[in-house]
C-alpha cells in the first residue's frame, strides 16, 4: 500500500513538485522562527547564567537601559557612591558584590572609542569564562593593564609591553591579556578600580555593581532591600530577561500568525492535489473497488497518499530551513535587541518535532475529503465513466 | 515497488535523516572562542585603510578609485626573509595591495600594516608608485606619547622615506634621520614595518593573487 501510494503520486510528477514547494516554503519558515525563539530563550538564558550573578546595582534612572549598557560595556552618564558598595556587602543575602568603573573614551581624530573598565578582585569569580593567555598575570600595580583578546590584538601588546592612554596620559604595564571569549570584554581595557577612579577624576564613584547571592532563592527579598540604598536601583537578571523577551515576543506572535496561515494555505495545495487525483482516477479506483479493494483500503490509500505528501513537503522545508537558516540568522541577528553573542541557533529538535507534527496533522486534515470521496465511490458508476 | 524505486526512496529518506541528524545535533553549551581566519594563531588581524579618500588625494591627486588585491606570498616566503634579514619573521602569508586607478589605469597602490610602537600599536599607511617607489607615508592610528608622536607622525621623518625603493637600506642615521633617544624603539618599529612591506610588494610582483569573492 505504501509503494501504491507513492507510486500514484509519482505519476504526477510536476503536479507533486508544486504542491511539495507550496508546502516546503512555509514549513521552513515556521521551522526558523520556532528555532530563533527557542535558540534566543535559551542563549539568553545561557549568557545570563554563565554570568554568575543574579542582579545588578546601578545609578538611578531607567534600570534597563542602565544594565544592558553595563553588559555591553558601555558607560553611563551618572554613577553611584561607593557607600552603595558597602551596603551591598554587608547584606546577608549577599556573597559577593563587585564593584565596576566603566568609561568611555571616544577618539574622533581616529574614528574609534576607547572603553576602561575599573574592577577588583571580586570581579574574578563573576567572570569564569575569563581565561589569561600564557605569560599574563592578574594587575600587579596600579598602572599595570589587563586587555581584551581583540583589543591586544589591534595594539599587538602582550604581556610586559607598555600601553599609553593620550587622553590621560596614563602610561600602563600590560600584565595580562584575555584569551578571546566571544564577548564584549575582548575589546575592553581593565585597570584596577581605583586607577579608573583616579584616572577619569571620579573617586569614591562607581557605574555599577554586580551582586551573586548566596542562594538564588533569595533573589526577591534581597532585590527588595537593596534597592532602598540611596541613588541606586537594582536590575534583576531575570527581569531583564524578561524585558528582553517580551521585546521579542509580540513580533515573533505576528510572525508565527503568519506563518501559520502561509502552512494552512499550503494544506490547501495538498487538498487540491488529493481531490485531483480522485477525480483523475475515479475509473482506477473503480476498477480497484471492482476486484475487491475495500471502501477502507480505498480511504487509506487515498490519505496515505495525502501523509507521503504532507511528510515530504516538510522534510523538504527542514531541509530548506537548515540550508537558508545560518544566512536568515545573520541577516535577522543585527536586529534583535541585545542579541545574545553566541549567536541564534539556527535549528532545534524541538523546531522539528514541533513542525512535522503540524505539518502531518495538516496532511491528514487536508487529505480525509478526498480519502473519503475516494472510499463512497461505488464501482459500478467509476466503471460506467468514460 | 520496483528495486529502483526502493532504491531511490532509501537513498532520499537516509540522506534526509543525516542531513536532519547533522542540523540538529547538541552544540556545546560552553563560551565558542571566536575562530581565528588565518591558520596562524598569533598573526595579526588584518589592518583597515581608515581614510582613503584622503589618503588617494595626498599621493595621487587626480586619482578616482582603487581596487583591492589579496597576494598570496607563501611562495616568496624564503626570498622575502632573505631580504629582509637575519632575525627576521613572516607575520602574514598574504600582502591586501589597494591598487590606485585614474581613469581606468593604474597609478599606484597603498598598503597598510599595524607595526608593535613602543606604546601601541601604529597603523602606517604606504603609497607606492607604478615604479616601485615610495610615494609617501601617513600615520593614521598610533598610541604614542606626544615626545614620540611628534617624531614618527612629523612631516619631515615621514618624507625621508619618500622616493626609496625596496632595496633602499632603511636604517636610521644611515637612509633615514636620526631620532631622539625616548622615540627610537617605535621609530625602528615604523621603519621595520615600512621596509618589510616595500619587500613584500616587490616580490608580490611575481606572487599568486588571490580571486576576492
Amino acid at each position: 500500500m505504501f509503494s501504491l501510494a507513492l507510486r500514484n503520486l509519482l505519476r504526477r510528477p510536476v503536479r507533486t513538485i508544486l504542491a511539495l514547494a507550496g508546502l516546503a516554503v512555509p514549513v521552513a519558515v515556521l521551522s526558523c522562527l520556532l528555532s530563533f525563539s527557542e535558540g534566543y530563550k535559551s542563549s539568553l538564558h545561557t549568557e545570563i547564567d554563565r554570568m554568575g550573578m543574579q542582579m545588578m546595582l546601578v545609578p538611578l534612572g531607567c534600570p534597563y537601559d542602565a544594565a544592558a549598557r553595563v553588559l555591553k560595556g558601555r558607560s553611563l552618564d551618572v554613577t553611584l557612591p561607593e557607600s552603595a558598595l558597602q551596603a551591598a556587602r554587608k547584606d546577608p543575602a549577599v556573597e559577593i558584590a563587585a564593584p565596576t568603573y566603566t568609561a568611555v573614551l571616544p577618539r574622533p581624530k581616529e574614528g574609534r572609542t576607547d572603553l576602561w573598565v575599573g574592577i577588583d578582585d571580586t570581579t574574578r569569580p563573576l567572570k569564569p569564562w575569563w581565561k589569561l593567555k600564557p605569560g599574563s598575570s592578574w594587575f600587579t600595580g596600579p598602572d599595570s593593564a589587563i586587555l581584551g583578546a581583540e583589543a591586544a590584538a589591534a595594539e599587538l601588546r602582550k604581556p610586559g609591553d607598555k600601553f599609553y592612554s593620550p587622553e590621560t596620559g596614563r602610561t600602563f604595564t600590560v600584565c595580562g591579556v584575555l584569551e578571546r571569549s566571544g564577548t564584549s570584554d575582548d575589546s575592553l581595557f581593565f585597570v584596577p578600580l581605583a586607577t579608573a577612579q583616579t584616572m577619569f577624576k571620579q573617586p569614591g564613584r562607581l557605574t555599577a555593581i554586580s551582586i551573586r547571592l548566596k542562594d538564588p532563592a533569595m533573589l526577591s527579598d534581597a532585590a527588595d532591600r537593596l534597592q532602598q540604598i540611596k541613588g541606586a536601583q537594582t536590575v534583576t537578571l531575570t527581569e531583564m530577561m524578561g524585558t528582553f523577551l517580551n521585546l521579542v515576543g509580540a513580533a515573533r506572535t505576528l510572525v508565527l500568525a503568519i506563518s501559520l496561515v502561509a502552512v494552512a494555505i499550503s494544506a490547501l495545495s495538498v487538498f487540491n492535489t488529493m481531490m485531483g487525483a480522485v477525480i483523475e482516477r475515479t475509473r482506477e479506483l473503480g476498477i480497484m473497488r471492482a476486484i475487491g479493494i475495500s471502501r477502507g483500503g480505498a480511504f487509506g490509500l487515498m490519505l496515505l497518499e495525502s501523509l507521503w505528501l504532507a511528510t515530504a513537503g516538510g522534510l523538504l522545508g527542514f531541509g530548506l530551513a537548515l540550508l537558508g537558516g545560518p544566512f536568515l540568522e545573520r541577516a535577522v541577528h543585527g536586529y534583535v535587541p541585545l542579541a545574545p553573542e553566541a549567536g541564534l541557533p539556527t535549528l532545534t529538535a524541538g523546531a522539528f518535532v514541533t513542525c512535522i507534527t503540524v505539518v502531518l496533522g495538516l496532511g491528514v486534515l487536508a487529505g480525509l475529503y478526498p480519502a473519503w470521496q475516494a472510499s463512497r465511490l461505488r464501482p459500478s458508476d467509476a466503471l460506467r465513466l468514460e | 515497488m520496483t528495486g529502483s524505486l526502493r532504491a531511490i526512496v532509501v537513498l532520499a529518506v537516509g540522506v534526509g535523516a543525516v542531513v536532519i541528524a547533522l542540523g540538529l545535533r547538541p552544540r556545546d553549551e560552553t563560551l565558542q572562542t571566536v575562530q581565528s581566519t588565518t591558520t596562524n594563531p598569533e598573526a595579526p588581524a588584518m589592518c583597515p585603510w581608515r581614510e582613503p579618500q584622503r589618503d588617494m588625494q595626498a599621493f595621487f591627486p587626480g586619482s578616482d578609485g582603487y581596487q583591492t588585491q589579496t597576494v598570496a606570498l607563501s611562495r616568496k616566503r624564503l626570498q622575502i626573509i632573505k631580504r629582509l634579514g637575519p632575525g627576521a619573521a613572516l607575520d602574514s602569508n598574504a600582502l591586501y595591495i589597494n591598487r590606485i586607478t585614474k581613469q581606468g589605469e593604474t597609478i599606484g597602490a597603498v598598503i597598510v600594516k599595524r607595526a608593535a610602537g613602543e606604546f601601541g600599536g601604529i597603523e602606517i599607511v604606504l603609497a607606492v608608485h607604478q615604479d616601485g617607489h615610495i610615494a609617501g607615508v601617513h600615520i593614521q592610528r598610533h598610541r604614542e606619547p606626544p615626545s614620540v608622536a611628534e617624531v614618527i607622525a612629523s612631516a619631515n621623518w615621514l618624507g625621508s622615506f619618500t622616493g626609496k625603493s625596496a632595496d633602499a637600506p632603511f636604517s636610521i642615521g644611515q637612509d633615514i634621520p636620526v631620532v631622539p633617544a625616548p622615540a627610537r624603539t617605535s621609530a625602528s618599529a615604523v621603519v621595520s614595518a615600512i621596509k618589510m612591506l616595500m619587500i613584500e610588494y616587490d616580490e608580490s610582483r611575481e606572487a599568486v593573487v588571490v580571486p576576492h569573492h
